[in-house]
C-alpha cells in the first residue's frame, strides 16, 4: 500500500463533519482490504477491525478522525451564487478566490467571490469579510442551481494536491485523514499473528465540532487501551512563543494531561527501540483532539496521543512531510504489535 | 502546436508570465502567429509586434494609415525579495493585488535555471491567530511562500532573490452549459488570444483593409510602467484598440452602475476609466457595429481601473483609442471568471469593425 497515494485518496474524499457516511463505499474501496470488518455506526463513525485470530485477545483502539472542516449552503441567490456558513473552524482568510465543490445532487464547482478594492466601502480597507459575507459563484442560473443544490448541502475545498521540496506535500484535509492513511498503511504491512490483539481502527466523526463521534464509538468498542492520532501545528516563523516541533522531526509524542502517562512513556520507548524519529511535546490543557474524550469513556480507557506535524491547519493548502508520515506509520506498526504494552494495559 | 478558441485561451492562461517574465508567453504567442501575419518582431523592450498589411483602393501604400491592437502579455504575480533563515520566501507584488486573495493559494516559481518550484502562500493557522488577526486581513509583509525548504541554504539551492512567481491555477470550464471559465491571468491573456484570432481572421480573409493592422503584445502593464508606450511610439498608429479584461462587480446585493458590467453581457465598451476618456466616435462605431452584427455589447458603467489606452492615447501626437474588454470577475486573483461567449463577442466585434471600416 503506497502511503502517499493512500493519503491523497483519503484526503481527497469529501467528509465535511456530519457527512462521514457519504463516502462509505469509497472508503471501503480504498482501505477495506486491510481489515476483516467495516461497520458504520449511528454517529457516522467508521469502525474497521483487523483480527489477530486469538480468543479473548485485547482490543486495541487506534483512532483518528475522518471528518474535515468545511462549509454548508445557507442560501441560493440570484445569478447563481450561494452563501455558506462554517462547519468547524475554517480559516476564513484563505477563502476569497479559492475554489470549492458544493456536494449537491451532483458535485457543483464554484469560486469564492472577492470584491475588487475599488468597489469596497471606505473604512473597510483592512477588514476581513466573514464567511457569511462571501458568495460562491457557480456560473449557473438560480433556477438550475436550485435543482442541483439544497440548503444544508456540504461544501468542501476543491481537492488540489501538490509537491513541495523535501517530500512535503500540500492540499486539503490532511487534518486528520493523513494520520488515518499512516495507520492503515502500517496495519497493511503486518500480518494478523503479529498483532498484539484485535485492532479497531476508528475513523471517527465530527471531531471538528467537538469530538462528538469518538466518544460514542469508544463506548461501543470499549477497547483495552487506545492510541489517538491527529495532526499538530508544526513550527512556523510567526509563532515563537510555543516550542512547536519542526517539520521532519518525526512523530510528536504528546505528554497530555488527559491521557495515560505510562502508556505515553511506553510509546516513547517504542520509538527509541525501533529508531522512529520523534519529539516530545507537553500538552497541559485540552488537547483539542479525541484524546479529550476517549480516555474518560465507559470504565476508563488508558490512551495516548501522537501527532503528525502540519502547517497551515484548516486551510485548503495544509502542508505535511511524507517523512513524518512514514515515521507515524512505523509507530502504528510498533504499537499494534507491542506485546509489552498489551501485557500492561489489557483488562 | 497551434491552438484556437477555448484551447488557445487555456494555454495562454496557464503560461507563466508575471510582469518582467513575459518571455514564456511571448514564445507561445510567436508559435501561434507564425505564418499568420505579414511579419513580426520583438522590440527593444520585449514587446512583440506583428503586422497584417492593408490593400485595396482606400489603402495608400506610400503613406499607409495604421491601426494598432494592443493586449498585454504580463499578469500579476510575485517577486522574491528575501529568503529567510528558516527557508521561507518573502515577496513583493508585481501589480496590484488585494491581500485577501493571497493566503492559502498555490504558486509556481521559476527558480534557478528556470526550474519550476511549487509553493503555497502560507498562513498562520486560525487556531494561533488572535481575535484581532481573525477579523483583519494579513498584510503582505507578514506573508511568505513555503516551498518546503528546510532552511535558507536549502531554499537558495532552488530559488534566488529576484525570481518571479505566479498563481498556480488550473483552467476550469464550469456552470450553466459550461459557459463559464476560470483561470489565472485571463487579464490579459484573453486579450492576447483575441489578438491572435483576429490576426488569423484578417490574414486569411481577402478583405481590403484600408490600413496596416499592427498587433502589439505588450509588457509591464500590471505595474503601470506600460511597455505599450514603446509599441505605440514604434508603430505610430492613427487608431488603437486596447483589448483588456475589466473588473466587474455583478455580485448579489450590488445594483446599478456599481455592478460595472455583467458576466455574459457581451464585450464591455468603455466610455471613460481612471486613465482615459475614449474617442466617442470610435465608441459609437463599436456599438453600432455590434448592433448591425448582433454581437452583444455593454457599456462599462463605472469609471474605474486603467489600462494601456492611457499611454497609447497620449503617445506621439495623440492616438484615437477604443477600449474593449472582457467582463471578468475576481480579476487579479488566482481565479478570474469570465465566459467564452464574452470572449467571442470581443473578438468578433473587432473583426467586424476592421473588415468594414467606417470610422470617420
Amino acid at each position: 500500500m503506497n502511503l502517499k497515494q493512500t493519503i491523497l485518496s483519503l484526503c481527497g474524499l469529501m467528509s465535511v463533519s456530519g457527512n462521514e457516511k457519504v463516502a462509505s463505499q469509497e472508503l471501503e474501496r480504498i482501505i477495506g482490504s486491510v481489515f476483516d470488518e467495516h461497520k458504520v455506526d449511528p454517529m457516522g463513525n467508521h469502525w474497521f477491525v483487523k483480527k489477530c485470530g486469538r480468543e479473548n485477545a485485547p482490543k486495541i483502539l487506534i483512532d483518528t478522525h475522518f471528518d474535515e472542516i468545511g462549509m454548508m449552503v445557507t442560501d441560493i441567490k440570484d445569478g447563481g451564487f450561494i452563501t455558506m456558513t462554517s462547519v468547524g473552524g475554517v480559516d476564513t482568510r484563505i477563502l476569497q478566490s479559492g475554489e470549492v465543490v458544493i456536494y449537491g445532487k451532483e458535485p457543483v464547482y464554484g469560486v469564492v467571490s472577492s470584491t475588487a478594492p475599488h468597489f469596497r466601502k471606505p473604512g473597510e480597507s483592512d477588514k476581513l469579510s466573514t464567511m457569511e459575507e462571501l458568495y460562491v459563484d457557480t456560473g449557473y442560473t438560480k433556477e438550475t442551481l436550485e435543482t442541483l443544490v439544497s440548503l444544508g448541502d456540504p461544501v468542501g475545498f476543491k481537492p488540489v494536491y501538490g509537491e513541495l521540496l523535501n517530500d512535503r506535500i500540500f492540499g486539503k484535509a490532511f487534518d486528520a485523514k493523513s494520520c488515518g492513511a499512516c495507520a492503515v498503511a502500517g496495519l497493511a504491512e503486518i500480518s494478523a499473528d503479529e498483532l498484539a490483539g484485535d485492532v479497531y481502527f476508528l475513523f471517527s466523526s465530527e471531531e471538528e465540532l467537538g469530538c462528538r463521534g469518538a466518544a460514542t464509538a469508544a463506548f461501543g468498542i470499549v477497547p483495552d487501551y487506545a492510541l489517538i492520532l491527529d495532526v499538530t501545528h508544526a513550527a512556523v516563523p510567526e509563532v515563537k512563543n510555543r516550542n512547536l516541533s519542526p517539520m521532519e522531526s518525526g512523530v510528536v509524542v504528546e505528554i497530555a494531561a488527559p491521557t495515560d502517562r505510562g502508556l505515553t512513556l511506553m510509546i516513547k520507548d517504542l520509538c527509541d527501540a525501533k529508531e522512529i524519529p520523534y519529539t516530545v511535546q507537553a500538552c497541559p490543557g485540552s488537547t483539542g483532539t479525541n484524546a479529550n474524550v476517549i480516555g474518560m469513556t465507559a470504565d476508563g480507557i488508558p490512551s495516548a496521543l501522537c501527532s503528525l506535524p502540519l502547517k497551515s491547519m484548516h486551510s485548503s493548502a495544509e502542508v505535511i512531510s511524507l517523512k513524518d508520515a512514514e515515521a507515524l506509520k512505523e509507530l502504528v506498526k510498533a504499537f499494534a504489535t507491542s506485546n509489552e504494552i498489551a501485557e500492561v494495559y489489557a483488562r | 502546436m497551434k491552438y484556437s478558441g477555448l484551447e488557445l485561451l487555456k494555454h495562454l492562461s496557464l503560461a507563466f508570465g508575471p510582469t518582467s517574465r513575459e518571455d514564456v508567453v511571448r514564445n507561445l504567442i510567436v508559435e501561434q502567429i507564425e505564418g499568420e501575419c505579414d511579419g513580426y518582431c520583438e522590440d527593444r523592450v520585449g514587446n512583440l509586434i506583428a503586422k497584417v498589411s492593408g490593400r485595396g483602393l482606400d489603402y495608400h501604400p506610400e503613406n499607409p494609415q495604421r491601426l494598432m491592437l494592443a493586449a498585454h502579455m504580463d499578469e500579476v504575480g510575485f517577486m522574491i525579495r528575501e529568503i529567510t533563515t528558516e527557508g521561507y520566501l518573502k515577496f513583493g507584488l508585481l501589480g496590484g493585488m488585494d491581500p485577501r486573495v493571497l493566503c492559502g493559494r498555490a504558486v509556481t516559481i521559476y527558480g534557478k535555471d528556470d526550474k519550476i518550484i511549487r509553493g503555497t502562500i502560507a498562513s498562520k493557522a486560525i487556531h494561533m491567530q488572535t481575535p484581532e488577526e481573525r477579523s483583519k486581513i494579513t498584510p503582505i509583509e507578514k506573508m511568505y511562500i513555503d516551498i518546503g525548504a528546510m532552511d535558507k541554504e536549502d531554499a537558495e539551492a532552488y530559488v534566488s532573490v529576484g525570481d518571479c512567481a505566479t498563481f498556480a491555477s488550473d483552467f476550469v470550464v464550469f456552470g450553466e452549459n459550461e459557459k463559464c471559465i476560470k483561470g489565472k491571468a485571463l487579464d490579459d491573456r484573453a486579450g492576447c488570444a483575441a489578438l491572435i484570432e483576429i490576426m488569423r481572421a484578417l490574414h486569411a480573409s481577402s478583405c481590403d483593409l484600408p490600413f496596416d493592422v499592427y498587433f502589439a503584445f505588450t509588457r509591464c502593464e500590471e505595474i503601470g510602467i506600460s511597455g505599450a508606450v514603446v509599441a505605440a511610439n514604434t508603430v505610430a498608429p492613427d487608431y488603437a484598440i486596447i483589448m483588456e479584461a475589466t473588473a466587474i462587480n455583478d455580485l448579489p446585493g450590488v445594483s446599478g452602475p456599481a455592478r460595472v458590467s455583467s458576466l455574459g453581457g457581451g464585450v464591455v465598451v468603455s466610455l471613460v476609466d481612471a486613465g482615459t476618456i475614449y474617442d466617442s466616435a470610435f465608441v459609437r462605431y463599436a456599438l453600432q457595429t455590434g448592433e448591425d452584427h448582433d454581437i452583444k455589447c455593454q457599456i462599462k458603467q463605472f469609471a474605474s481601473g486603467a489600462n494601456d489606452a492611457r499611454v497609447i492615447q497620449r503617445s506621439l501626437s495623440g492616438v484615437r483609442v477604443l477600449g474593449l474588454a472582457l467582463p471578468t470577475r475576481y480579476i487579479h486573483s488566482a481565479s478570474n471568471v469570465t465566459t467564452f461567449e464574452d470572449y467571442e463577442s470581443a473578438r468578433d466585434l473587432t473583426i467586424a469593425m476592421l473588415k468594414e471600416w467606417k470610422l470617420n
